[in-house]
């Protein structure tokens, strides 16, 4: 096992603008803003209404804009979160509910329900999304986050870049769900609000969005807690997020409040209680309750809640079991079809191509996640290898004579040139490998050794 | 009191094993009567898993035997398990060493009786693991087995450490995300497998305290000392004795013994030879033993891992002698070296590649041959210096 190292230095500075309370608001405030779009009302389990702008409706799984704290955010609702759903084809928003003083939400293009992904130029052209989605089969596709062993590092192998890459090739291939599938054992801190970014503002806004949990670790686990919609693998395990560097040393002070602060943000992402985060983070208890009704309460000690989650001293982690008996994950799948039930899928077509070894069919997105890591991983194995050669050939030349200089000179650039193209591919490469910025990769790195070459080079001229 | 509560472990264990053994000695019957309905006998393949984990136990070979039992249709997989952890060529290691850390070994074997079955075969076979010993990593492999059978001398366990492992480095909070990660792992395979996941706590958290008792055959574990007659103690938050060490009897962490296990549920019967152990899978007088290769894959396995293993310290040595001599030769003669030497290394790059699986840190340790990555500088180094030598 590789012990990861979550970088706190990238970790940007924020601001308190939100408070833990934004999560128990979010199911309870109704949309504060009165537009022509569609309307839908939801009566969840528990009794209460949840109201606001439709954005989408596949297969009992209901998307609505509503407002917390007078944000906007849009929510997801699965059929068994809710005992009835009601179209509102008046969309005026009931005056009782709505603060007189509420500001009116900006309404994203992209989040309206014809938003969808565009279908294919060949599929006949239809009015309505959501009868499009409605009149064919759901087409899914799993995408990789790691894929263990030696290519699962957040930060060099999992990375908002190719992700954001390959949303076009997803909706070229006509995808309405996306099912992450996370094999990582963690990795570099600075990398976890990109890909929170990319996976909550750009995949849950275009298709229904998935996470099938099989080893979710430290940044990887905090990587998936913007979904919401949360499957484990029966062996599967989520959590242990605690940052640290060097010597097993824990990060502390202002850069582990930063790192807290920005876990309760993803967790409202998430619509997650922030105390299971905190749990995994620092060595906080963690009980809970469910209700008859199946509503979980969270509490951060060992005694409140009849299940105890966490005792004290420890640091969280969910296995399969203790992820669905307090309802963080919605189920438990070994296979696609054991997802595609848990996902109260009836029909669903897995789109790719099987390949042998791989047990789901390798979408275009997906090869694509492939590659980057394939790519990466040559980079990685052979970058060491570069560098020694190129500080070796340096020292070599400032010993030998104009003729062995020349030579080693022209072994050292090569040497040079593959460490660049190498950076070029992955950027995050300069700061694990060489500890640099990647933006003040070639300002410290490149042009210091390239001048180092030049010199090499000049003293033979003389 | 607890000399006490491990005799009554002991009597009860022994009285539970003698009611089980009667259901045992129905269950076969009752199998054989259904099984007797079917026109075709069960495919049963056979394979032998023995040797040091990590080494010889290890993913290539079982999956290819894997691959020949389903190729040649096996509806049943018998796994003998039989691990012996070893430092080196002739040193032993106890069997209680904490071993924890090789799960991460073990999970590079154990989805190719899982994923991989289900991925690979058209029908799921029935897989059983017969275990004699299953120390270390190897302790792992039978969770993700809904059938396990053990030997009478079996024993499981010498995964303890969880908590004490990382002994005082850094900070504790640290700490304890290593153990909670590992443990969660862990505790994953056995849920997986239909295993109380508390069983491999008590196997791996040092002072972790467990005791069961049964209601209606079927064991609950309970996380506190036992409070009646009829609960019994397996962990305990006291220190072992080197007495109860040797001989393993620990109680701050466990280790399966057939007994043990059988009494909790994690075994279903115990045998002693191949004939038993069919009978009790019900198999006995209706099954096919298949011809398979698995004992020409595994033995051919360990004797191939074994020659590289002698055949990379012999290149390294070879290696080491001409870099001896390297500066006293004309050009024609360094150059002519250095071409060997970069052979030396390409041999030694190869086996060290091929074998990477069962070439761990402790065997480079134990061997002082380091890392493949250190040769190909090694040689990029040499190209350097041939690159500047002048005649």
């Amino acid at each position: 096992m590789k012990l990861h190292q979550l970088k706190t230095k990238l970790a940007s500075a924020l601001v308190r603008t939100l408070s833990v309370a934004v999560i128990g608001l979010a199911l309870t405030l109704p949309a504060a803003h009165a537009d022509a779009a569609a309307r839908a009302k939801l009566t969840l389990k528990d009794g209460s209404v949840v109201e606001g702008e439709l954005v989408r409706e596949v297969d009992g799984l209901v998307w609505l804009k509503v407002s917390v704290n007078g944000k906007e955010e849009t929510k997801m609702f699965t059929s068994s979160d809710y005992s009835k759903f009601q179209k509102i084809e008046d969309s005026a928003t009931p005056a009782a509910t709505t603060p007189a003083n509420a500001p009116k939400p900006e309404t994203k293009p992209e989040s309206k329900p014809d938003s969808q992904p565009a279908p294919a130029a060949s599929k006949p052209a239809q009015s309505d999304s959501q009868t499009r989605t409605a009149n064919r089969v759901p087409r899914a596709a799993v995408l990789t986050l790691g894929e263990g062993g030696d290519k699962d590092m957040v930060g060099i192998y999992v990375m908002a870049k190719p992700l954001r890459d390959a949303i076009p090739l997803l909706k070229k291939d006509n995808i309405d769900i996306v099912v992450f599938r996370v094999n990582s054992g963690g990795g570099a801190l600075l990398e976890i609000q990109k890909l929170s970014d990319v996976i909550y503002d750009e995949y849950r806004k275009n298709f229904r969005t998935v996470a099938w949990i099989d080893w979710a670790i430290s940044a990887a686990a905090m990587t998936s807690h913007c979904i919401e919609e949360v499957y484990m693998t029966p062996e599967g395990a989520y959590g242990a997020c605690t940052g640290w560097f060097g010597q097993l040393q824990a990060v502390q002070g202002r850069g582990l409040e930063e790192v807290l602060f920005q876990m309760e943000k993803i967790s409202a992402r998430g619509n997650h209680d922030p105390q299971i985060m905190r749990a995994m983070q620092i060595m906080e208890p963690l009980s809970a309750t469910v209700s008859d009704r199946g509503q979980v309460q969270f509490y951060n000690d060992t005694t409140s809640g009849n299940i105890v989650l966490n005792p004290k001293g420890r640091v969280f982690t969910f296995t399969s079991q203790t992820a669905e008996a307090v309802r963080f994950s919605s189920g438990t799948a070994s296979t696609l079809d054991e997802l595609a039930k848990a996902m109260n899928l009836q029909e669903v077509e897995w789109v790719g191509v099987k390949k042998p070894g791989f047990a789901w069919p390798i979408c275009a997105a997906e090869q694509m996640q492939m590659d980057f890591r394939d790519k990466t991983y040559k980079d990685e194995q052979s970058l060491d290898e570069y560098r020694i050669t190129l500080d070796a050939a340096m020292q070599m030349a400032a010993q030998g004579d104009d003729e062995r200089k020349a030579k080693l000179a022209g072994k050292a650039r090569e040497a040079m040139n593959k460490i660049i193209s190498a950076i070029n591919n992955n950027p995050n490469l300069a700061l694990f490998k060489f500890n640099l910025y990647p933006d003040r990769f070639r300002e410290e790195w490149i042009e210091p050794t390239e001048k180092k070459i030049r010199e090499l080079l000049k003293k033979e001229k003389k | 009191m607890l000399q006490r509560i491990g005799k009554a472990l002991t009597s009860l264990a022994r009285g539970t094993l003698a009611a089980l053994v009667g259901v045992a000695a129905i269950t076969p019957m009752v199998a054989r009567a259904q099984t007797g309905d079917s026109p075709t006998p069960a495919r049963v393949y056979y394979m032998e898993v023995t040797g040091e984990f990590g080494y010889e136990i290890t993913q290539t070979p079982i999956r290819e035997a894997m691959r020949d039992a389903r190729n040649q249709g096996a509806d049943v997989v018998i796994v003998k398990l039989d691990s012996t952890p070893k430092i080196g060529e002739y040193e032993k290691l106890p069997d209680d060493k904490q071993s924890f850390d090789e799960l991460f070994r073990a999970q590079e074997i154990l989805p190719i009786f899982t994923d991989e079955i289900r991925r690979e075969w058209t029908k799921k076979p029935r897989i059983v693991f017969w275990v004699k010993k299953a120390m270390g990593g190897a302790a792992f492999m039978p969770f993700v087995a809904p059938e396990i059978y053990m030997t009478s001398d079996a024993r499981m366990g010498g995964v303890g450490g969880i908590g004490v492992m990382l002994g005082s480095t850094g900070d504790e909070v640290v700490r304890q995300k290593q153990y909670s990660l590992r443990m969660a792992r862990a505790e994953g395979y056995l849920i997986a497998g239909g295993y109380d996941p508390k069983i491999i706590r008590a196997m791996a958290e040092p002072k972790y305290v467990l005791s069961y008792r049964l209601e209606g055959g079927r064991p609950v574990f309970l996380e506190r000392l036992p409070e009646r007659p009829d609960e019994f103690v397996l962990t305990t938050d006291e220190d072992d004795s080197m007495e109860a060490v040797v001989r393993g009897q620990t109680r701050s962490v466990l280790t399966l013994t057939a007994d043990t296990a059988r009494a909790i549920g994690v075994s279903k019967g115990t045998a002693d030879n191949f004939d038993d152990l069919m009978f009790q899978l019900g198999l006995s007088r209706n099954h096919t033993m298949i011809q398979g290769r698995a004992a020409r894959i595994l033995d051919g396995w360990k004797r191939d891992v074994e020659i590289a293993s002698k055949e990379i310290k012999k290149r390294l040595e070879e290696f080491s002698q001409g870099a001896e001599g390297q500066g006293a030769n004309t050009y024609d003669a360094r150059t002519q070296m250095r071409g060997k030497q970069i052979r030396q290394i390409d041999e030694i790059i190869a086996r060290l590649t091929r074998f990477q699986e069962a070439f761990g840190p402790r065997w480079h340790g134990v061997n002082g041959v380091p890392p493949v990555s250190q040769f190909r500088i090694l040689k990029e180094q040499i190209e350097l210096q041939q690159l500047i030598d002048k005649k």
